[in-house]
This record gives C-alpha cells, structure tokens and sequence, in this order.
C-alpha cells in the first residue's frame, strides 16, 4: 500500500506518523517528500548512504551566435531573461527550467546544461528502506527531486510517503500515485482550517483519506465535530503527552515501545479497512 | 515603511502567534499598523484578525496555464515528451503541477485558425484581499485549494501593503514554512528576518537550512526559541549553533498551554495577561523593535 501523509499546517506530526507507520510494517519504504526541510533522515539514520545528485538543465548563453533578436526573452514566462543592450543575462532566481529559450532561439545561441539543484539519499535503517531528497539552500524545484523520488520507487509495493506542509505542487507530487492519503491535524482551529483545505484537494484528486488527530486535548474538538458532519473517518487521536513529545523532539521511533507500536498498529489497520471499504 | 518577516523553516514552530501577538502589541502603542499573511497556501493570521474586518480591495489572482483542444489534438506526445514539470499524461493536462512556461504551446505541431491544440490560457486560481481590521490594514491572498503559491502570488501580497499603507512605520509579516519558492519570494526586500525556533532535532537541522537561504539573500536575521521547558538539551544546542552562527537570541518563550487556548479563541495570546509565553513575547516584541528600528 501507498500512504501519502500529509497535513496542511506545519508542525502537526506528519515526519512522526509517517516514520512511525513505516517502522511497524515489513518490506517497507519510507521517502522524505519535504525536499524543502527533511527530516524523517534523523528519525531513520542510514548507514553510508547513496548519494545521487538531482540535476536541472539551466540555460548557457553563446554571445558569439546571439543576434540580439530577444525571441528569448518574449518567450520566457518566468521574466528569468533579459536584454543589457549588449547581451542576454539570466537570472538564475526567476527561471523554471523549462527549457523554452533554447528551443525558441532562431540561431541555437542557447543550450543547456546540468546544474545541481539537491540530492536523493538512498538506505535503511533496521528493517525499513529510506529515500530521502534534499534541495539545496536558495534552489526552487524541488518537484523535480520529489519526481524522481516516485519514479524510482514506482515498482515498490509499500511505501511512507511523508509529504511537505501546505497545498502546493510539492504536496499535489507526493500524492499523486499514493493509493490512500493521511491527513495529521492538531484540535485547533489553525489545524482545523487548514485540514479543510487539504481535504478540498484529496476530493479533486478523489484520494480515499483519514484523518489523525495529533497532540489531542480533553477540550472541546473542532475536528472530532467537522468530521462527523462531514463524514470524514478518524484513524486516530493521539493525545498530548509530555514523554511522547520528548522521545519524538530527540528523534526516537516512538513504536519502539509497545505501548506506542500497537497505536500505529491501530492506524495501519484503520487504513487498510478504509481502502477495502472503498473498493467495494 | 520597515518590514519584519516571521520564518521558520520547520512547520508548526510558532510563527503565526508571534505574528499576531507582535500585530496586537504594535497597535497597542500606535495608530497605523499593517500586517501580510505571506502563508498563502494555508493561511491563518485571518482566523484572528478578520473579525469586523471592511475589505479594501479584492483582485483576481491569474496564473497562466496549457489547456488541450481535444478536437484538434492528435495524440502525437510531443507536448508530454517536452513537458519538464510532469504536467501533461496521455493527452490530459494536470493544472495544479502546470507551471506556464508554454513550452507545450510551442512545440504542439497542430493548429486552428485562433490556436494551437494546446494553448495557453489566463485562469483565476483566487483573490488578493486588502482589509482594514480593528487592528490595522490586512493584506493577503487567498487560494483555490492545490492552487499554489507563486512567487508572484507573494510579490503582490507584499506590494499591497505599501499601496495601501504609505505612512505605516512597521509592517508584520507571517511567512511559511521551508525553504523554497514562496519563502525566496517572502524575504526579497524585507528590513529584518524573525526566526522562531523549536527545540527538537528536526528543528535545529530546519534551522541550518533556513539561515543559509535568508543570509544567501543578504536579509538580516535574529531568531527566538519557542516552546523553552520540554527538550532543554535541544535548547542548549540551539543557544550554542545561534552563538557560532552569530544569530542573536531576542527571546525565549516558554510552553505554555494558554497559547493554545488563545488560538481557539482566535485572540492574540498577549491578550492574556496570565500567560507567561506572553509576558516573554512582549520584552521579545520589545527587543525585535529595536533592532529593527536601530538597521540602516
């Protein structure tokens, strides 16, 4: 099974489910998708890890053949191009890399060629595979990395997919080929909110998904509430205790206790019964 | 207008309530304050500020996107084969991975007399909001969800704060979290770079990272620990990576469950005067206006 987690706020637990759900399964694969800051790595440390770099391919610019005719520039949607009167410059900030301007050019004054934006570890810890990408420091494709992450693993049966926080293209990459989808949440109304629109975007992509509440209190619930009305199935609730914030702030596994093991149990099976379900 | 930028690289370190805290305090002391939600993907600063709120402004957010003429498309694969973003698959176009570059356009061999089998298109993917609150002048955007935040989107948040508040001293800024294109977009331009730290491992690795993408773009930043009292050596490791990193140190603001309680109630936590995470966020405050208010 493919589980994709994922949560909308940051800061919600997602790297502590998703290592967690990985570390109780066998012949599993876990992939940090959060290229931007990954963290599952200090969770489930390799032994010398593989290290493959991710290239992208950026524009060089040959002044010689350059004729100054700016088809370049009137093509790049990015504004990534721009003319000093006596050349073409570009700025690395602004372009996507994708390729436009070299195909564009009228006299191939324009290739390309390979630039390191990151990399892709690849290892295990115990029992459990590990990939995880990491895109370098003031880079901004990191959908590549996290694209090439799931080709790589688009044969494996059974993987973690530990998602960035937000909507954006990073997240709508991770879920995409995920067979099931784990929203973490905690009860406050940040939380609540942006569950909410994590779930607008599982219902685009039709992803089957089930809610965690994290970090849970005795007080009144927002989402125990939203999602009764909105019929939105709950995996979990994991309360807030002090030795489980300890233990995961210091990078344990906390399924390493069977008290905690058989919690992420609980969920896996909670997960495999909402796939079934929706095979019916 | 000096602007501070609220970051912190790890998700869920506390940035929008020291956000909203430091809004609350500044309109406290002064008249004119404005503020920007620069977390535009999930964005909350509003589920505090928005009560009796009076809108502004609201313009349509574009993005360009391909779409695909199936009367005209011959399934060639061209437009997949030169598509660097994974957004074309069989024929169909997933808009939310489209990035707008145009290529696809480009490169598509069929054609009608008004355009190509796959052409380019403006959509609306949400609005820019400029508000007056009862605590100052609001500008954000708000998204259709998997919409994305592009740097644009950003630019434009952050650019309605000077349009519509030409004689504010100090703006507040709430930004996301990580380390890529809408953060770059967020600290372009700003006068100061508020850091809110976790002590755990994932914050103090987040943190390495963030600092070097605010100093490559040659912001200055200081930084704060939030949630001081449950990993107390994480604290420490915290205290001495800042001190070898020179990353000043403003505050310390420890756990304190009244934070919660505040954001469920969508009140600032300086609004609860009990609070001890809110007696340290106003000397913070304090602290955080001086440094900025001492910059060139």
């Amino acid at each position: 099974m493919k589980i994709a987690v994922l949560s909308g706020k940051g800061g919600t637990g997602k790297t502590f489910v998703s290592v967690n759900l990985a570390y109780i399964q066998e012949q599993v694969t876990y992939i940090d998708c959060d290229v931007e800051v990954p963290n599952g790595h200090l969770y489930l440390p390799m032994k010398e890890p593989a290290v493959q770099p991710v290239y992208l391919p950026v524009p060089s610019i040959e002044d010689s053949l350059c004729t100054g005719c700016r088809t370049c520039i009137d093509f790049c949607s990015f504004h990534a191009l721009c003319w000093t009167g006596s050349r073409i410059l570009h700025f690395e900030q602004n372009c996507h890399n994708c390729g436009g301007c070299s195909i564009v050019c009228p006299t191939k004054a324009i290739s390309e060629k390979p630039y390191s934006i990151g990399n892709i570890c690849t290892g295990s810890f115990e029992h459990v595979g590990v990939m995880s990408g990491s895109l370098n420091p003031g880079q901004m494709q990191g959908c590549a990395i996290i694209r090439k992450m799931i080709a790589q693993t688009r044969d494996l049966k059974n993987l973690v997919l530990d998602c960035p926080p937000g909507d954006s293209c990073h997240v709508v990459q991770s879920i995409l080929e995920a067979d099931l989808c784990i929203l973490v949440t905690e009860p406050t109304s940040f939380g609540a909110s942006d569950m909410r629109i994590c779930i607008d975007l599982l219902k685009l992509y039709n992803k089957p998904f089930g809610i965690i509440i994290n970090k849970s209190l005795d007080t009144r619930n927002q989402i125990k509430t939203f999602c009764r009305r909105h019929n939105v199935k709950i995996l979990a609730e994991i309360p807030l205790q002090p030795e489980l914030a300890s233990l995961n702030a210091s990078g344990q596994i906390a399924a390493k206790n069977p008290e905690y093991r058989r919690v992420f149990e609980r969920i896996f099976k909670n997960a495999q019964a909402l796939i079934h379900q929706q095979n019916q | 207008m000096k602007q501070l930028l609220i970051l912190s690289g790890k998700g869920g370190t506390g940035k929008t309530t020291i956000a909203s805290s430091f809004i609350a305090l500044l309109h406290a002391q002064q008249n004119e304050v404005c503020f920007a939600d620069c977390d535009v993907d999930v964005p909350n600063l509003h589920l505090i500020f928005s009560e009796k709120q009076t809108f502004l402004s609201e313009e349509a957010v574009f993005r360009r996107r391909a779409v695909i003429d199936q009367q005209l498309c011959t399934h060639c694969g061209l437009c997949d084969r030169y598509c660097r973003f994974g957004a074309m698959k069989n024929g169909v176009i997933n808009s939310y991975l489209c990035q707008g570059c145009g290529v696809c356009e480009l490169v598509c061999p069929v054609c009608s007399q008004e355009h190509k089998a796959v052409y380019m298109v403006d959509i609306c993917s949400g609005n820019y909001r400029v508000s007056a609150t009862p605590c100052g002048t609001f500008s954000t955007a708000q998204l259709r969800p998997g919409a994305g935040a592009t740097g644009k989107t950003i630019n434009t948040v952050k650019e309605n704060l000077r349009r519509f508040c030409t004689d504010t001293p100090v703006a507040i800024i709430d930004g996301s979290p990580g380390i890529g294109c809408p953060i770059i977009s967020s600290v372009a331009g700003v006068d100061l770079v508020l850091l809110v730290l976790e002590p755990s491992c994932s914050g103090l690795s987040d943190l390495e990272r963030i600092l070097k993408t605010v100093r490559q773009l040659k912001v200055p930043a200081v930084g704060c620990i939030n949630r001081v009292g449950i990993a107390p050596a994480f604290e420490q490791q915290l205290r001495d990576y800042c001190a070898e990193q020179q990353l000043p140190i403003l505050g310390e603001i420890p756990f304190d469950p009244l934070v919660i309680r505040a954001i469920n109630h969508s009140r600032p936590v300086v609004d609860y005067p009990q609070s001890p995470a809110a007696k340290q966020i106003a000397l913070l405050y304090e602290r955080a206006m001086e440094y900025l208010q001492d910059l060139q």
